[in-house]
């Protein structure tokens, strides 16, 4: 064989592999994106045509971790298909897909109108997270092995949010009684009757001591909303934030916060 | 050749293979395991300490997702360490599990944490993942994310 033909064939070759490299790096990306699409459509579906979607593209060592817990793939399914999962409308920015041979790693915001266990509430709300998903390609398909998302904090500090919006003695002050205060606390009583919701108020941070259990909904300004239930007798702490709550329990709900000026 | 040699021979690979495998994965998940407990250690350490740990384990295309949903590179990260913008009081594991794809692995891991980030005090429990590559003989994290847990 001739040193030129030889010289010619190795750099043809230096050229053409790491060309076929990234035209498959290149064609990867497309088949992860049009499954991210699959799995955006399977969400908004619902019902039997999305659990079948999510058969197909979640493997069967799915998770999926919120903040309100980790699910696998045999719950998401249920979820879906009974309707207990609602999902009004979703959509991915600022995606980012990274190859690494037979797995990817796909990044990006999702924003979403949705309900239920796999959602950041049981009712509709509207939330903007973080999300990521990890792929495994098995018999031609990428299939997701791991969905988490993380909710986005509101734009504006927790300080500057409650700079904005009034104590809660201010704009509720029906509910929100100041029982003692000096230079360094203010003591308020709160109290809220069954299906009562409060005007958007801030608080200072503070300590809580419930005098009845008292569950409630939360509503952030961001949008987000959330629900929890606090015991009689606990004391939960708390950074000065502004929100809006709804008692949602069956019972009269009373605490008394302490905060610190 | 003999056919039962040949299916003594074909047993014989059956057997083997998938052992040979699970000894692999097996021995991925160690090394995975002995990573995420240096880190965790490193952040506890703290300032340059910790970052050396970082620069050690993460790959250069790193992407860190926070619990307020901040995003973070691998220098950004390892510039809040050196600085002591980030700071760890408490920081416990547990619940590490770990599933190995090839020369990739994700990792997941429940924490309570007590931590500063730039002024601002986290103590609560997260959850949170980690995807893995191996490169250059060493699991190198490309992407962490975690979650705070609801109370």
């Amino acid at each position: 064989m001739k040193p030129r033909f030889v010289i010619v064939t190795l750099v043809i070759l230096a050229l053409a592999i790491p060309a076929m490299m990234l035209a498959q790096q290149s064609k990867a990306e497309k088949e992860v994106q049009a499954t991210l699409e699959q799995l955006r459509q399977a969400n908004v579906k619902g019902g039997a045509e999305g659990a079948a979607i999510f058969d197909k593209y979640l493997g069967d060592d799915f998770l999926r971790i919120l903040n309100r817990g980790v699910y696998t793939k045999a719950e998401t399914l249920e979820a879906i298909r009974t309707g207990k999962q609602h999902t009004e409308s979703q959509d991915l920015t600022d995606v980012k897909i990274r190859i690494y041979g037979n797995t990817a790693v796909a990044t990006g915001v999702l924003n979403a109108k949705s309900a239920g266990p796999l959602a950041a509430s049981d009712t509709l709300a509207a939330t903007h997270s973080r999300f990521t998903r990890v792929f495994v390609k098995r018999g031609g398909i990428w299939q997701c092995v791991l969905f988490q998302t993380t909710l986005i904090a509101a734009p504006t500090s927790a300080q500057a949010t409650g700079k904005d919006a009034p104590p809660s003695y201010v704009a509720n002050p029906a509910n929100y009684k100041v029982i003692g205060e000096n230079d360094l606390f203010r003591v308020i009583l709160e109290t809220k009757p069954v299906g009562f919701r409060d005007v958007l108020h801030s608080h200072l941070d503070s300590a809580v001591y419930l005098l009845t259990d008292c569950h409630q909904r939360t509503y952030l300004p961001d949008g987000n909303t959330r629900e929890g239930t606090r015991e009689k007798g606990s004391v939960v702490w708390q950074a000065a934030m502004a929100h809006s709550t709804e008692n949602i329990g069956t019972s009269e709900c009373v605490m008394v916060l302490v905060e610190r000026k | 050749m003999k056919p039962r040699f040949v299916i003594i021979a074909l047993v014989i690979l059956a057997l083997a293979v998938p052992a040979t495998m699970l000894a692999q994965q097996s021995k991925a998940e160690k090394e995975i395991r002995a990573v995420v407990d240096e880190i965790q250690k490193g952040y506890l350490k703290g300032g340059v300490e910790a970052a050396a740990v970082l620069d050690k384990y993460y790959a250069d295309d790193y992407i860190g997702i926070r619990g307020d949903g901040k995003v973070l590179t691998k220098a950004q990260e390892m510039e809040a360490y050196k600085s002591g913008a980030i700071k760890y009081a408490k920081n416990e594991f547990k619940d590490l599990k770990i599933r190995v794809y090839g020369r990739s692995a994700v990792s997941t891991t429940l924490s309570f944490s007590d931590n500063v980030r730039n002024g601002k005090r986290f103590s609560g429990t997260t959850r949170s993942a980690r995807f893995w590559v191996k490169q250059d003989g060493g699991w190198k994290c490309v992407y962490y994310q975690t979650t705070r847990v609801l109370d």
